[in-house]
């Protein structure tokens, strides 16, 4: 006869939580005080409408404008369908929603800006050149990244896989000890904790050595776990911290647009980037979501210099204050490593969805493999016609996906998508009892390793980074990850297909465009 | 470096769990650095596990840690959800047999007005008792039955438990045990 009876709480092993803090706290007031503007603004809006009788033809003939302009904007066809359905179904009030989330209103300045600072950092030369590989499909990805964005393709690095948080954070601590000169650290999620408390350690240490040390992290992002007694910490220290878009307590669409790149460089000699944030969930320290599945890579050598770029843009963005860019180029002799290494990031800094383009341009020239790893999977037309299509052709088509989710919305769409993929032969797997957060690209000539989600926020509104490499190495590493991970998956199965399941994903599909 | 050296992990155990789990943690590579019971739940103790920070095989340990986790909780679960059943049915019959005394009683009593009442009241006083009797029956075949059930549910638990010890236990004899 068992021997287990229930506890308290309900379960017979369960492990100890740590604190919350005030952070939930805060996201509720900040959320309660933007519905109470939303409905402000409404009340007085439709008291308007019933002093001037005329507001009627006035509305339906702004909304109608609103169309005509998301017809001839760049957005995706789905987008556009949806937006144009909210604006008229919603004619009374649908224009003032599209103005509310349209970025080239309200980002138009800070982009600006940003012009302003690439422009200036287009001045500093790391003094190192183009490396072009041999094979045509690297030397088009390259020449892409190159026009799109100004990424240059360094060779002579080294390049190591990791296939998780764990490991990958137990490289950086070994690395930042070592530092002499610099630390830089970017993060869309700075979290309390025993990681937290590892790197302050080291840190504060260092910084008191006189080695600058720079963080941005994301205030979205970290607002609930970055308590403000350990920024008070990290400044005293003598550590530069800046947050990414303050979430403060008003209506602006800007509060959408996040840094969600995940990067740290060490005196311009090493670099990471990945999936992983500064958290104790992602080195599985902290039981959040079943086994938290990451990855990340680190670059020694050239390239570590694209990712200080990348940093210190953005630093000289938040600080507008001008940088000194060839202080932290590193000089390096030239290795014989002919593997083409392009650290690369996107978002709305950048004319063109970067992320995006450079995942369909791979996935178009894939023709043995193409392998994924991602949280969530939420694409657009072209991604899902593309990798159907390739499917249907015979190109071994898998995607690695959580069983465990972490946003239940997002994850009935995600299933939705992912059966419908099936349907073209696609094998979808589910990592079991895990929530996998890796968010890696595997063709048979290379591999992209980084923040970026196949869903739209990643590549529409998010700023992300990400490692574009055709190492074999790291190929082998990642595809030995991919192998091993696989045997962890189960497919999908009945109990994703309810016919619950399938209504809400159905009617959740209708906005995911705008997810 | 002394924040590398240890990980630490703070579990509430079901107390009549907790030598079980505390093996299959060995399996893991966990000690148990700290014990205490909970002040308020004489059923919970908390529990403090360590091991080395660096060790072989630590994510695929880790991934069977929570797969050992779950299964613990899932035969929780099976063992607390035994006997909702029957406790339901029992519930379900006595209130309906309780009404029918009830309604019996009151047709004695307040609304009595000749045999029909009388007769009428028997019939409900025999109702209750069926009800009763139906209410007892029921509960003991779903206790039967339910228990039949999650002792066969609780063995396959343990079955998968098992193997997952086993794995970690192969996991960390396959390779070089200790500090990288």
């Amino acid at each position: 006869m068992s021997r287990f009876l229930r506890s308290s709480e309900g379960s017979v092993v369960k492990i100890k939580a740590e604190k919350k803090g005030l952070g939930s706290l805060k996201t509720v007031v900040t959320a309660l005080l933007i519905l109470a503007q939303i409905a402000i603004l409404f009340v007085l809006y439709f008291e308007l409408a019933q002093i001037f009788k005329w507001y009627l033809l006035v509305s339906l003939l702004l909304s109608c404008l609103c169309c005509i302009y998301t017809l001839s904007s760049s957005r995706s066809p789905s987008s556009k369908a949806v937006w144009i359905f909210i604006i008229l179904f919603f004619f009374y009030i649908g224009h003032i929603l599209f103005i509310l989330s349209d970025e080239k209103i309200f980002f138009h300045r800070s982009k600006k800006r940003y012009k302003k600072v690439f422009a200036r950092a287009e001045k500093y030369g790391d003094g190192k050149e183009d490396s072009i590989p041999e094979d045509k499909r690297c030397a088009e990805d390259c020449a892409y990244l190159k026009n799109a964005g100004g990424f240059k393709s360094y060779g002579g690095s080294q390049m190591k896989y990791f296939s998780s948080g764990g490991l990958l954070f137990d490289d950086v601590l070994k690395q930042a000890e070592r530092a002499e000169q610099f630390i830089f650290l970017e993060f869309f999620i700075i979290a309390d904790g025993k990681l937290f408390e590892k790197f302050f350690k080291i840190l504060a240490e260092k910084a008191s050595r006189g080695v600058t040390v720079k963080i941005i992290y994301d205030d979205m992002g970290s607002h609930r776990w970055l308590s403000f007694k350990n920024k008070l910490r990290l400044k005293k220290s003598g550590i530069q911290l800046m947050s990414f878009n303050r979430l403060i307590p008003v209506i602006d669409v800007g509060l959408n647009y996040r840094d969600h790149r995940k990067i740290v460089v060490i005196d311009g000699k090493t670099a990471y980037t990945g999936g992983a944030n500064l958290a104790d969930e992602y080195t599985n320290d902290k039981r959040m979501h079943g086994y938290w599945k990451d990855g990340g890579v680190r670059i020694q050598g050239a390239a570590v210099d694209g990712f200080s770029k990348i940093f210190l843009r953005q630093w000289e963005f938040l600080t507008r204050r001008q940088v000194d860019y060839n202080s932290f180029f590193y000089k390096f002799e030239n290795k014989q490593n002919n593997a083409v290494c392009i650290p690369f990031a996107s978002g709305l800094d950048y004319d063109v969805p970067l992320g995006k383009e450079i995942y369909l341009n791979i996935m178009a020239k894939a023709q043995d493999r193409l392998y994924i790893m991602t949280p969530y999977f939420v694409p657009d037309d072209a991604i899902f016609n593309m990798l159907a299509n390739k499917a249907v052709s015979g190109v071994d088509v898998r995607i690695i996906l959580p069983e465990v989710p972490d946003k239940a919305t997002v994850y009935k769409v995600t299933i939705n998508n992912a059966r419908r993929l099936s349907e073209y032969g696609v094998k979808i797997y589910l990592m079991k009892d895990s929530f996998v957060h890796s968010k890696i690209l595997l063709a048979d000539y290379c591999s992209v390793i980084g923040s970026i989600n196949i869903d739209m926020r990643s590549f529409y509104q998010q700023f992300e980074s990400a490692l574009y490499t055709d190492d074999r190495s790291v190929l082998n590493d990642v595809e030995a990850d991919f192998e091993k991970t696989f045997k962890e998956c189960r497919g999908l199965s009945e109990r994703e297909n309810t016919p619950l399941n399938r209504v809400v994903a159905g009617i959740l599909n209708i906005v995911s465009p705008l997810m | 470096m002394d924040t590398m050296d240890k990980d630490t992990v703070c579990v509430n155990l079901n107390s009549l769990a907790a030598e079980q789990v505390k093996q299959c943690y060995g399996e893991l590579g966990w000690q148990v650095c700290g014990e205490r019971k909970k002040k308020f739940n004489k059923n919970v103790v908390q529990v403090k596990f360590c091991r080395p920070h660096f060790i072989n095989f630590k994510d695929e340990l880790l991934l069977l840690q929570v797969r050992i986790d779950i299964e613990f909780n899932q035969m929780g679960k099976i063992a607390a959800n035994r006997l909702r059943r029957s406790a339901l049915s029992g519930a379900a019959f006595g209130a309906v047999s309780l009404l029918f005394f009830a309604w019996s009683a009151l047709l004695f009593t307040v609304f009595s007005s000749g045999a029909a009442s009388v007769i009428l009241a028997a019939a409900a006083c025999l109702f209750g008792v069926c009800s009763a009797v139906a209410g007892g029956l029921f509960s003991y075949k779903f206790f039967k039955v339910d228990t039949v059930e999650s002792e066969r549910l609780i063995a396959c638990n343990l079955n998968r438990l098992r193997r997952l010890c086993e794995s970690a236990k192969l996991l960390r004899a396959g390779g070089r045990y200790g500090c990288e």
